[in-house]
């Protein structure tokens, strides 16, 4: 074998020895690395799925937080309308502010002038006061003359009531004794002549009520007071007619004669009856 | 052995050695030897530790040469 052949070969061999000693470090690296490889895949996929999830989780976030910044875009708007709506409102609110400032102004003109109207008529009226208060004395003062006049005037005029009455009791009187003198005269009585006796009065109706009626133990006679007197024109002797109702109860002779009052006695009693208080008495039955 | 019955065989006396093909051969297995390592001890660089080619990784904690 040449010497070339044999270096060749020794060299192969050291070659071969040293591509033995490269080569299983070699593999045993590739194995790690590929194993280092697949462990790294294996944490890229699963970070890849969790990426995913992530996105997904992302996606979903984004749209919620699109959908809020939509509601919230709208509740810009909203609040935007509200805002536009309330300064409209603000400005004319101050326009109104400043009409009402206008109409104090103006309203504050008018009070001073009304002031000064209601001095100039406070002192108006004051004078109108001392005025009325004047008058006032004054009517005072006439309605008292007029009052006394009046006083006068009814004193007056009861007196000429009097003297009618007295006027008309003297005409009857003198027309009853012109009817006794002429009765007298054809031989006929009516019932006695002037006050001395019992008469029947031919005037007038005079109407009133018994008051109150007592009986006397000693005479047993019974005694009547009336209602009426010699403003009503009863006269003493005059006879008067106790009626109760539609029923002829007796009759009364006038024994005692007074202003708005008078007594009697009663001379006849119809059968069965009495005299009591409140019946009527009356000067005739018609 | 040779040495022994050189004496008397008559190819027993030394020859001189000549190149031939195994030479070739070897030559070509030394060349593809050595191009093999150089490739294998270029990729062991790559995937050794530190950039060494004798090294091993450690599992888990692979550290390449920074090219």
């Amino acid at each position: 074998m040449h010497i070339l052949t044999k270096v060749f070969v020794v060299l192969a061999t050291v070659l071969a020895l040293f591509l033995a000693a490269l080569v299983v470090p070699l593999a045993v690296n590739a194995g790690r690395i590929e194993q280092s490889i697949a462990d790294e895949k294996a944490r890229l996929a699963a970070a890849e799925a969790a990426g995913a999830t992530a996105q997904a989780a992302w996606n979903t976030e984004k749209l919620q937080t699109a959908e809020r910044m939509q509601s919230l875009q709208n509740q810009l708007s909203e609040l935007q309308g509200q805002i536009n709506r309330l300064q409209g409102e603000s400005s004319q609110m101050l326009v109104e502010r400043n009409r009402a400032v206008a109409d104090r102004v103006a309203s504050e003109a008018k009070i001073d002038e009304l002031t000064q109207l209601s001095k100039t008529q406070a002192g108006i009226i004051s004078g109108y006061r001392d005025e009325i208060g004047k008058l006032r004395d004054n009517e005072l003062t006439y309605r008292q003359r007029a009052l006394e006049m009046e006083q006068r005037l009814s004193d007056i005029e009861s007196q000429r009531d009097v003297l009618d009455q007295n006027y008309r009791a003297l005409r009857e009187e003198l027309a009853a004794y012109k009817q006794d003198a002429a009765a007298s005269n054809a031989g006929a009585v009516s019932g006695g002549t002037g006050r001395d006796q019992p008469f029947n009065y031919a005037g007038a109706l005079i109407r009133g009520t018994v008051q109150e009626v007592q009986r006397e133990p000693s005479s047993g006679k019974t005694l009547v007071r009336l209602s009426v007197g010699t403003n009503d024109r009863v006269q003493k002797n005059m006879i008067m007619r106790v009626v109760r109702g539609n029923v002829y109860v007796g009759n009364i002779t006038i024994t005692g004669v007074d202003l708005s009052h008078s007594v009697g006695e009663v001379t006849l009693l119809s059968q069965g009856q009495e005299v009591r208080n409140g019946d009527t008495v009356q000067s005739s039955l018609r | 052995m040779a040495q022994q019955f050189g004496m008397q065989m008559p190819a027993a006396r030394k020859r001189g050695s000549s190149l031939n093909v195994y030479t070739g051969l070897a030559a070509a297995a030394m060349l593809a030897l050595a191009v093999a390592c150089a490739v294998a001890f270029n990729a062991a660089s790559r995937v050794g530790k530190g950039g060494s080619p004798f090294s091993f990784q450690e599992k888990g904690k692979i550290e390449l040469k920074s090219r």
